[in-house]
């Protein structure tokens, strides 16, 4: 029966092939905002299990935007007195707190990168967010030459990178978070300073204080049992001029947001499942209908209901796969140029597109496709087994 | 051991007036019978092979197949029963337009007693209808006369118990008309029975039993 749906598939090459393209168009569409969904859904889970820290404090709104900060590796040259770090160890559910330097590199500069990246300084002293990944690597600290460059950082020449007109040896990659620390550039705070007091394009930053006596960022960890976000309310309370942020509600509140917008993009998704399945339906019903006469003969010669009814679904399936593998594999190649434009567009975290998301992609795809081919064919295939094979094969010829 | 029973057969259609095509039809069939029904054109000859082998159902009167009342059979038995005992030529051409003749052929094979294919058995057949070197053209690219004489060799390639024929002989010149008739012929010899519409007496010659079907009644020629 497998190879009559398939012959009868093949011999209506054209309608055939308007049912793969329907079913294609479709699952191309499905496959890529389910894809855009997974990307962003474990940028956001890589972003709360990897940020670290639990509060963040930064210069007040007026000059630091925490979302931004915290999901982009835009250059933020933003800075408070490093006595701020002092104040904030001192508020009561703060076990650890670590200050870093952020400052970035410039466009155009020989062997550098083309584009200005964050160079965040870290404190080796009270440091806790790189140190468990220096831990899994070959090395304890950095050395004033060495940078670990963020998971989506590439070296510019080989293991070398040129920072402001100076020369560093890359010595690891940090793993993904989906945050801003993906593309960034980190090195020791003291060589971080040092680059952005000598670099002549970022005098202008220090008119007010030098780099040695400012920090960008404290990353804060928070005692055992407290709520991260009374913490950071108690710093907005006692520290003035300084912003602090629960990094949990912030991912919390992308979540929301990104639920908000996913939910949207669903609805706009569903439709056009909807669509399809009953442009489907009209197919089937349509090529049920052609072959009433064949339908006739086949229950005259001796098939049976039942089987009448799987080879319509079977062709519907073997429509509906291949629709769908088309549609995935398109879909699955088009996810990263589609990424990188809505990266280049949108504040948002993302994960990484691997192997396995496009696997779990494409299969969803396929299997979608195979169901909306099943629901569509059920009715026709259901009506076509029970045909009368007399009537079926007399109207038939008539119609 | 008859093959088929008619038992009072009735049947009227609804056609602006009403239509009795088959009015109290007896018949019995029997291994070894070849029988023509003839008569005018939409009398109600094909009705009467349809009602025969069970794909319309009669509104009054009995039909047995194989001794069975299929009354008294779900559509699954009827269509196992159709499947194994009777071979079919309808009168317009068809075939299943997405497979060769040869896979037309092996797909009745497939449904019948056997459940298995026999090339032999097909390559026979075809050379003998002249069809051997079409054997791999699929159904449109077959002449009338070739679709006809594919449509016979169908319904005989499982040696079924019954033909029953619908019009064979049409769209056929007289040489392949009589290979047609003389495959009946054979089947009959073999304990087969064949029932075959025809409103050319030419063919209906050919059987040794000749019915006339008119006003609905079955009437037995001399």
């Amino acid at each position: 029966m497998w190879y009559l749906a398939w012959r009868n598939t093949v011999r209506r090459r054209s309608q055939s092939m308007l049912t793969i393209i329907i079913t294609a168009l479709t699952i191309f569409t499905f496959v890529i905002v389910f894809s855009v969904f997974l990307i962003v859904q474990e940028g956001l889970s890589l972003s709360n299990q990897r940020l670290g820290a639990d509060v963040i404090v930064l210069p007040d709104e007026a000059r630091a935007d925490a979302y931004e900060t915290l999901f982009t590796g835009d250059p933020a040259n933003v800075y408070m007195s490093k006595s701020v770090v002092a104040g904030v160890s001192k508020i009561e559910g703060v076990e650890q707190a670590s200050p870093q330097f952020f400052t970035q590199t410039l466009t155009g500069g020989c062997c550098s990168y083309g584009e200005e990246i964050r160079l965040v300084g870290y404190d080796e002293k009270t440091d806790f967010i790189l140190k468990p990944y220096f831990n899994q690597q070959a090395f304890t600290r950095l050395e004033d030459d060495q940078v670990v460059l963020g998971g989506k950082v590439e070296a510019a020449l080989g293991n070398i990178v040129a920072l402001l007109g100076e020369p560093f040896k890359v010595v690891g990659t940090l793993y993904p978070t989906g945050s801003g620390m993906d593309g960034t550039i980190y090195l020791n705070i003291d060589v971080a300073r040092k680059l952005a007091k000598n670099a002549p394009e970022l005098q202008y930053l220090w008119s007010a204080a030098p780099p040695e006596e400012q920090v960008s960022s404290i990353l804060i960890k928070t005692t055992n049992g407290v709520n991260p976000s009374n913490v950071a309310a108690s710093i907005n309370q006692f520290c003035p001029g300084v912003q602090a942020v629960a990094t949990g509600e912030t991912i919390k509140n992308v979540r929301t947001q990104m639920g908000t917008m996913s939910k949207v993009i669903f609805v706009l998704c569903l439709s056009s499942l909807m669509i399809a399945a009953f442009s489907l339906v009209g197919r089937f019903n349509a090529l049920a209908r052609e072959r009433k006469k064949e339908i006739g003969l086949l229950r005259a010669i001796g098939i049976q209901k039942n089987q009448v009814f799987r080879l319509i679904l079977s062709e519907a399936w073997i429509m509906a796969f291949t629709g769908g593998l088309v549609g995935s594999v398109l879909g699955c190649s088009c996810i990263i140029p589609i990424m990188k434009v809505l990266e280049d567009a949108f504040t948002m975290p993302s994960g990484f597109w691997t192997l396995a998301t496009a696997l779990k992609s494409g299969g969803t795809g396929i299997l979608l496709a195979v169901l909306l081919g099943s629901a569509a064919a059920i009715y026709p295939a259901w009506k076509s087994a029970g045909l009368d094979p007399q009537e079926a094969i007399t109207r038939g010829a008539l119609e | 051991m008859e093959i088929c029973r008619l038992e009072n057969i009735s049947k009227t259609y609804m056609m602006g007036e009403e239509i009795c095509p088959l009015q109290d039809v007896n018949l019995t069939i029997n291994p070894g019978d070849f029988i023509s029904v003839e008569g005018p054109s939409g009398i109600g000859k094909s009705t009467l092979l349809y009602v025969t082998g069970s794909l319309l159902e009669a509104d009054e009167g009995r039909l047995y197949l194989d001794n069975q009342d299929v009354s008294l059979l779900t559509d699954r038995q009827l269509t196992a029963l159709r499947a194994e005992k009777i071979g079919f030529i309808f009168q317009e051409t068809n075939l299943i337009q997405a497979l060769t003749l040869q896979e037309n052929l092996e797909f009745a094979q497939a449904l019948g007693k056997v459940c298995k294919t026999d090339s032999q058995a097909i390559a026979a057949l075809l050379e003998r209808l002249g069809l051997a070197d079409r054997k791999d053209f699929l159904p449109y690219q077959l002449s009338g006369g070739q679709r006809r004489r594919a449509m016979a060799a169908r319904a005989l390639i499982n040696h079924p118990s019954l033909i029953l024929a619908d019009e064979p002989t049409n769209d056929l010149d007289d040489v392949w008309a009589n290979e047609i008739v003389r495959l009946f012929a054979e089947a009959v010899a073999k304990g087969g029975a064949v029932v075959m519409v025809t409103h050319n007496n030419k063919w209906a010659g050919g059987a040794a039993i000749q019915y006339r079907l008119e006003h609905g009644k079955l009437a037995l020629l001399d």
